[in-house]
């Protein structure tokens, strides 16, 4: 007896999503589409950079002081810094720093500020302690400036990237929590939620099952424009000389050598700079597209 | 004799731009008002009554694209007008009470900013004096009925009921000297309790001061109390209008029939039908009479070919190919 | 609610936040490597002066006891001892806050001019040419970042059109005006000399707009959104339609629900600004609370960095409750909650 049956079937939750849909009302606005091409060609130039890079040992410790400061030329299309090093190819390696930077940090921050905000929101009224006890230090956190007490965490440990990414890590949870926890409560008032805990659903179904998905739209949002935030403050770390350190290239700290030298040897602050401005930029019109697609109207 | 109408809308037809193309809501509508006469427009919700009115004012949202028809009060074509000119109608000819007292409102102002301003535009007064604007204000409150004029007056709108609210809207469009009221359906977002006062309120006011009025309506028992004519819409379209009484006890357009069938009755026993259906999808709507795809009466000519609004008996005109000697 | 009662609640929440993030600085000033005592006296001194300093400071307590002690002093004013400037912070505080307060002000007038004209032009033209002006101008707004406008400004009035001084905060040949409130500007006005005022003022421009044209590009597209959404509102065509002028009506009915929301998000921008300045100060060599921070950070002077995070927090918290106070006098309905 032989059945015949599709054996690649797509799961329910995944044609729940609509994504062909989706992805028609996200293709229809060119801004979006420019933001997704953006994102991707700097994503590509970070996983590349070794490839595309003309001289990619220029990114680490080189100098060649025959070559310091020479403008823009076909041999080096931005220009070469005070050590003779390419600037064009320290910038695509500048690139991975500040995506690597972007990635951990929303690596490490979204699940937990997420799962945080869910079990806040959940038992807002059920167990009181638990919302209190975690809302109360997640605005601790969102008390002060992010920059500024990154900056601080990042002085009294010694500056690098790790702790520049833990810093920044630091800082950045509660706004998930936040961003979750008023999503949550707001969810739980609705009533698919509230007809799966008469029925008797379990906890942990409510919360992954019927809350989750509703929060992820808002999630994927605020990931995207974070992209750019978190870019931001990094190069702004490194920029003063608390995050990662020369010779290091990351586009924060190559715009700072590089002021030492205006305005005569311009290149090599500027394209780094043009660099950090283009990434976020990328970012921000992706995460408007992924806003107007995923998060409804209300 | 001639009577000249105040207001005459001619063939008038309104679309809205949108993303999916342009939806062409209305299809021609005629519309006369009588200087002193009190009109009733009835239809079922979504087929283009507040189009109408916001049309008359030329208050349409952006996307509005009226393409064809005219709007004649006292002699003078609205669509056309300067704005200028169209600024002295709005103070001082026609006033509109809206549908929802508390999206009427603005939210984030008092009560008093609103009506002075309102009061001070209304072109009565020379002088512009904020004292003088408050005790005509108070004395407006007094003519609808609040009962605490001087609290209403400062409050901000969400501090009131909501029909304290439309009783405000209704003070507002009487600051000025005016002629026409439109009032479109200023009573289907209030308490049941109180849409019988505010109607009457209404009702009181337009005859005390000698004015006219559309009122815009589902409810139709108000309709015949109030009006002396009444007009149905569908879709759009101006399908039939009669004096109130006629219009109540011998319908004509199948539609109508099917409007009145559906107010469930006190003596039936049984529940009311509905009709079947419903409105049209005005991207793409039926290309001849807009009823057809829900009429049982349906002919074949209805298909192809609207009916134009034909006087079949006295001062009873209706749109149906059934009253012009069509045979199946 | 009354609106005093509000106030005393949102005061007394931010200082319950304080206290929080005042135990997790000092917390994370005292566990790390590296031993207090010894960077406060200096590596060259004697031991027995390092354990003198270290009962003097404390830090042979344990640690609860040590922020008792701390948090004491702070109540009484008194922030500890800076390495990096060798006396009192509270004296630093003093000596660098109100430069910053002053230009940080300046910054944020800048922001709200900017972004109303911005706003309300692209939100009045919708669609048309302002509108997509706007969004281009908002765009590079949000994407060039704050030390990144300080450079190129540098670079523009420095070498092609110096109208602007490019660092610090007075001319060379100016005289400052005697201290007496600390910020330059309210002391000139308050001596009377206005050539001194118009000089700082004229100091301040360029690292005041490096600040503020992030959040200026950002709240002008929220003022644009509630603008293009209130048009659409039934108020609207009830005012239009009592014969408002069209002036009156976009001034007032729309434009003041409309920016309510960007109103909110102002906290925020107070965030980024006192963010930003710190890296804008350094590159303007403007005499603030910022540069004195990122040197005190630079030099791991421990006293000096938790009194400058807990300034911030303490700036950043008043400038919430007087912007949540802004948003309340404008749309009551939120007051109301």
């Amino acid at each position: 007896m032989r059945t015949i049956e599709t054996h690649i079937s797509i799961p329910k939750w995944i044609e729940e999503l609509e994504l062909g849909k989706k992805w028609y009302k996200f293709s229809r606005s060119p801004l979006s589409l420019l933001g997704l091409v953006i994102a991707c060609s700097t994503i590509i130039l970070a996983l590349l950079a070794p490839f595309l890079a003309p001289y990619p040992q220029h990114a680490g410790f080189y100098h060649n002081f025959m070559e310091s400061c020479q403008g823009l030329s076909l041999k080096h299309p931005f220009g070469t810094d005070q050590f003779g090093r390419d600037v064009l190819s320290r910038t695509i390696f500048g690139f991975r720093y500040s995506l690597m930077m972007a990635g951990v940090v929303l690596l490490l921050v979204v699940p937990l500020g997420v799962i945080l905000g869910l079990i806040a929101g959940y038992y807002r009224e059920k167990i009181k302690i638990i919302e209190i006890v975690i809302m109360r230090i997640a605005d601790i956190f969102i008390a002060v400036p992010p920059l500024v007490l990154a900056l601080a965490i990042c002085s009294v440990l010694t500056p690098s990237v790790f702790h520049a990414m833990m810093a920044v890590s630091l800082m950045w949870w509660p706004w998930y929590t936040r961003l979750t926890y008023n999503v949550t409560s707001s969810l739980k008032e609705e009533y698919f939620v509230q007809a799966a805990e008469v029925t008797g659903a379990s906890s942990s179904h409510i919360i992954f099952k019927e809350i989750l998905p509703n929060c992820l739209g808002s999630i994927l949002t605020k990931v995207t424009l974070d992209v750019g935030w978190i870019i931001l403050i990094g190069s702004a770390l490194s920029f003063v000389g608390l995050g990662a350190q020369p010779p290091t290239p990351d586009l924060g700290t190559m715009v700072a050598e590089g002021g030492n030298f205006l305005p005569d040897f311009w290149w090599i602050s500027l394209f780094p700079a043009l660099a950090i401005s283009y990434t976020i930029l990328g970012f921000n019109l992706l995460g408007d597209g992924v806003r107007d697609t995923f998060v409804e109207e209300r | 004799m001639v009577i000249t109408p105040l207001l005459e809308i001619r063939n008038l037809h309104v679309g809205y731009k949108t993303h999916m193309g342009i939806s062409k809501v209305l299809n021609g509508v005629y519309l006369t008002v009588n200087e002193g006469e009190k009109v009733g427009v009835i239809g079922e919700s979504g087929c283009g009554k507040t189009t109408t009115m916001k049309s008359i004012h030329r208050i349409l949202p952006g996307n509005a694209i009226v393409s064809e028809g005219e709007i004649i009060f006292k002699g003078k074509d609205i669509l056309k007008m300067k704005k200028r000119e169209l600024t002295e109608i709005r103070r001082k000819g026609v006033t509109m009470i809206f549908q929802d007292p508390t999206a009427a409102l603005n939210p984030v102002f008092k009560v008093s900013e609103m009506m002075t301003d309102i009061i001070k535009y209304s072109g009565i007064y020379e002088k512009n004096l904020k004292k003088e604007a408050r005790n005509r204000a108070l004395d407006l409150f007094e003519e609808v009925a609040l009962s605490d004029p001087e609290r209403v007056f400062d409050s901000y709108s969400f501090q009131l009921s909501g029909g304290m609210r439309q009783r405000v809207c209704i003070a507002m469009s009487l600051a000025g000297v005016k002629q026409l009221v439109i009032a479109d359906e200023p009573t289907t977002n209030l308490d049941v309790t109180i849409q019988a006062q505010v109607l009457s309120l209404l009702k009181s006011l337009v005859n005390e001061k000698r004015l006219s009025l559309i009122l815009v309506s589902q409810a139709l028992g108000a309709v015949r109390e109030t009006a002396d004519r009444v007009y149905v819409m569908y879709a759009g379209d101006i399908v039939e209008v009669a004096k109130a009484d006629v219009l109540f006890t011998d319908p004509l357009h199948p539609y109508t029939q099917k409007l009145l069938d559906s107010v469930p009755r006190l003596t039936g026993g049984v529940f009311s039908i509905g009709i079947k259906g419903r409105v049209p999808n005005y991207f793409n709507p039926p290309s001849g009479c807009r009823f057809y795809p829900r009429c049982d009466q349906s002919l074949n000519i209805c298909k192809d070919k609207k009916s134009p609004l034909v006087e079949v008996k006295k001062d009873h005109c209706v749109a149906c190919w059934l009253y012009r000697g069509v045979s199946t | 609610m009354k609106l005093s009662t509000y106030v005393i609640k949102r005061a007394g929440y931010a200082i319950f936040t304080l206290i929080g993030l005042s135990i997790f600085v000092f917390v994370l000033a005292r566990v790390l490597p590296g031993d207090p005592a010894r960077m406060a006296a200096g590596p060259r001194a004697p031991s027995w002066v390092v354990e003198q300093l270290r009962e003097q400071l404390w830090l042979d307590k344990p640690i609860y006891t040590q922020y008792f002690y701390w948090l004491k002093d702070i109540i009484h004013g008194d922030l500890g001892y800076s390495i990096y400037t060798r006396r009192s912070v509270t004296q630093d505080v003093i000596e660098y806050l109100p430069a910053s307060i002053q230009l940080i002000i300046l910054a944020g007038i800048f922001e709200v001019i900017g972004a109303l004209i911005l706003g309300v032009m692209a939100g009045r033209y919708s669609y048309k040419w302002p509108d997509n002006l706007t969004r281009f101008i908002s765009y590079i707004g949000i994407s060039v970042p704050a030390f990144v406008w300080a450079i190129i400004f540098q670079l523009l009035f420095t070498w092609v059109m110096p109208i602007f001084p490019t660092s610090g905060m007075f001319s060379p040949l100016m005289i400052p005006p005697p201290e007496i409130t600390g910020m330059s500007t309210l002391d000139a006005l308050i001596t009377g000399r206005f050539d001194a005022f118009v000089d700082v003022l004229w100091h301040m421009v360029l690292p005041a707009l490096a600040l503020c044209l992030g959040g200026m590009a950002q709240d002008a597209r929220i003022i644009r959104a509630g603008m293009v959404e209130n048009q659409e509102k039934d108020y609207i065509a009830m005012a239009t339609s009592h014969g408002l002028p069209e002036r009156l009506v976009t001034s007032k009915y729309l434009l003041k629900p409309s920016i309510v929301p960007a109103v909110t998000v102002m906290g925020m921008d107070v965030a980024s600004l006192l963010g930003n300045a710190f890296l804008v100060e350094i590159v303007f060599m403007w005499p603030g609370f910022s540069k004195y921070g990122i040197n005190v950070m630079l030099s791991k002077d421990l006293n000096a960095i938790v009194a400058v995070v807990l300034i911030m927090g303490l700036i950043f918290a008043i400038a919430n409750i007087i912007v949540d106070v802004i948003v309340i006098h404008l749309d009551p309905r939120i007051g109301g909650k």
